[in-house]
């Protein structure tokens, strides 16, 4: 029995060829575009789109690089974006460096008794603290988003901002206690900055010592290292390990690294009760204006 | 193409006693690989470990040398509260040597907070030598630079590694 003698031939003997089927051929799946995850947000995005539509971050076009085989890479988006928060944190270091320096021998055994050195000083404060804030701006733009941290309850929310003006009077005496301490006891020399503050209160004094530390210091402590360094550890962990990067970024006042860590750990726990970055920033302000108004008064 | 024909042979699902009888890759070769890398990565924890052990050692023999050391040589020479200071900067050292040697005995119950926070320590240990005398920037630079890479390395094979464990607790956790 054969088929038909040339194409188009109706089959005499009834047999078909099967490519000839007059059945539907059977609908081919689409294959699923494989996402790749933004290094901003996290969020999953066809490799072929050029911005990511969640968070408009441009997305880089070369190709994953290629590794050994059976040797995984330990180089994962988020190892980059906490070393990237660790990098930050070290020029955070440095500009604190660069800035005891130089007051040490620009304004020393001056600002005791020369006006317009400390405000001189003021100034040059107000030039770093600049820097640092494109610094903290810059690297919340560049490094990946953190992740979000767990959202409390409506009683906790208000449990913390209840505890709020407690939690600061708390912190306020504990940091009194300490640095009576250090000068009374053990008569300690008062750090460089206190020239600044004894010298006068006014809108800049406000700016440096109030305003900047408490927006751009928790922006990154509170906001984007608590938040990487979530990722890779549980939230107390967390807590603990920005509060030290809080205390150690004040090298300029060595003996307080203490005190300044214990106040991180209150700001973090701040942060994560209440669920909002504006507690923090609240404290932080209210803690330094009251700093500021005690050493200027006394 | 048709995966409905019914005249090409089936040549059905392989199994995995298959491969292990042609001698080809095993079955749990990625498991295998997995292994290899997780053992990697605790090389670079076990050699965090060590380092934070002599960084700590060193921390605490320096200040123990410092205080002995310097008071000699000023020979009573110190004012008081001077001398106060000096000694409690000392013990505070001697303390932050205690503090990385703990560090390196639990590096590998918490690797990623244990790593980067003996990071963060080391940095800022250096940033208060650097405040102090500014030439402490480049003494020993080179062990310090090998220093931090072999940290900043822990710290990621850290991260790859809580990463692995916690996906194959989840697994063993499903059944799988």
């Amino acid at each position: 029995m054969t088929g038909p003698e040339y194409p188009g031939q109706p089959d005499p003997s009834g047999f078909q060829d099967w490519w000839a089927s007059e059945e539907e051929p059977a609908p081919v799946e689409p294959v699923p575009s494989v996402l790749s995850d933004c290094w901003r947000c996290g969020k999953g995005v066809e490799p072929d789109r050029p911005l990511c539509p969640y968070c408009r971050a441009r997305i880089s076009s070369s190709p994953e690089p290629l590794h050994r085989a059976g040797k995984p890479s330990d180089d994962s988006p988020e190892s980059k974006a906490l070393l990237g928060v660790l990098y930050v944190f070290i020029i955070f270091l440095g500009t604190s460096l660069i800035y005891g320096w130089l007051v040490q021998f620009g304004f020393s055994g001056r600002a005791d008794n020369d006006r317009e050195a400390a405000r001189q000083q003021l100034y040059f404060m107000l030039a770093v603290e600049f820097f640092d804030t494109l610094l903290v701006v810059g690297s919340i733009l560049a490094i990946m988003r953190p992740t979000a941290l767990p959202a409390p309850s409506a009683a906790a929310r208000s449990a913390a901002w209840a505890g709020a003006i407690p939690l600061l009077l708390l912190l306020l005496g504990l940091n009194y206690a300490y640095h009576f301490l250090l000068r009374k006891i053990l008569a300690f020399p008062p750090c460089f900055d206190e020239a600044v503050i004894k010298s006068e209160l006014s809108g800049l004094s406000v700016l440096a010592v109030c305003i900047q530390p408490a927006i751009v210091e928790e922006l990154f402590f509170r906001y984007l290292a608590l938040g990487t360094l979530r990722r890779s550890m549980g939230i107390h962990a967390a807590v603990l390990v920005s509060s030290v990067m809080f205390g150690i970024a004040h090298i300029g006042v060595p003996l307080s690294i203490p005190m300044l860590t214990l106040i991180g750990v209150g700001l973090g726990y701040a942060r994560v009760v209440s669920g909002s970055l504006w507690l923090p920033i609240l404290l932080h302000f209210f803690h330094n204006g009251a700093i500021l108004l005690y050493e200027y008064w006394s | 193409m048709d995966s409905q024909r019914s005249d090409l042979p089936d040549l059905g699902t392989p199994k995995n006693s298959e491969f292990s009888n042609l001698g080809g890759p095993k079955p749990d070769g990625l498991s295998q690989l997995g292994s290899l890398a997780q053992g990697a990565r605790l090389k670079k924890l076990n050699s965090a470990r060590n380092i934070l052990i002599i960084i700590g050692i060193l921390v605490i023999v320096g200040a123990a040398a410092f205080m002995v050391i310097i008071p000699a040589q000023a020979q009573g020479n110190i004012p008081e509260a001077q001398l106060r200071a000096f000694y409690l900067v000392n013990f505070a050292l001697m303390g932050l040597g205690v503090v990385f040697f703990v560090l390196a005995f639990f590096v590998k119950q918490y690797p990623v907070p244990i790593t980067v926070v003996s990071l963060i320590l080391y940095l800022g240990y250096q940033a208060l030598l650097v405040a102090d005398d500014i030439q402490n920037l480049w003494r020993g630079i080179i062990i310090k630079v090998i220093i931090i890479a072999a940290l900043v390395k822990a710290v990621q094979a850290a991260m790859a590694y809580q990463k692995e464990e916690d996906a194959a607790k989840a697994a063993a956790e499903q059944g799988l």
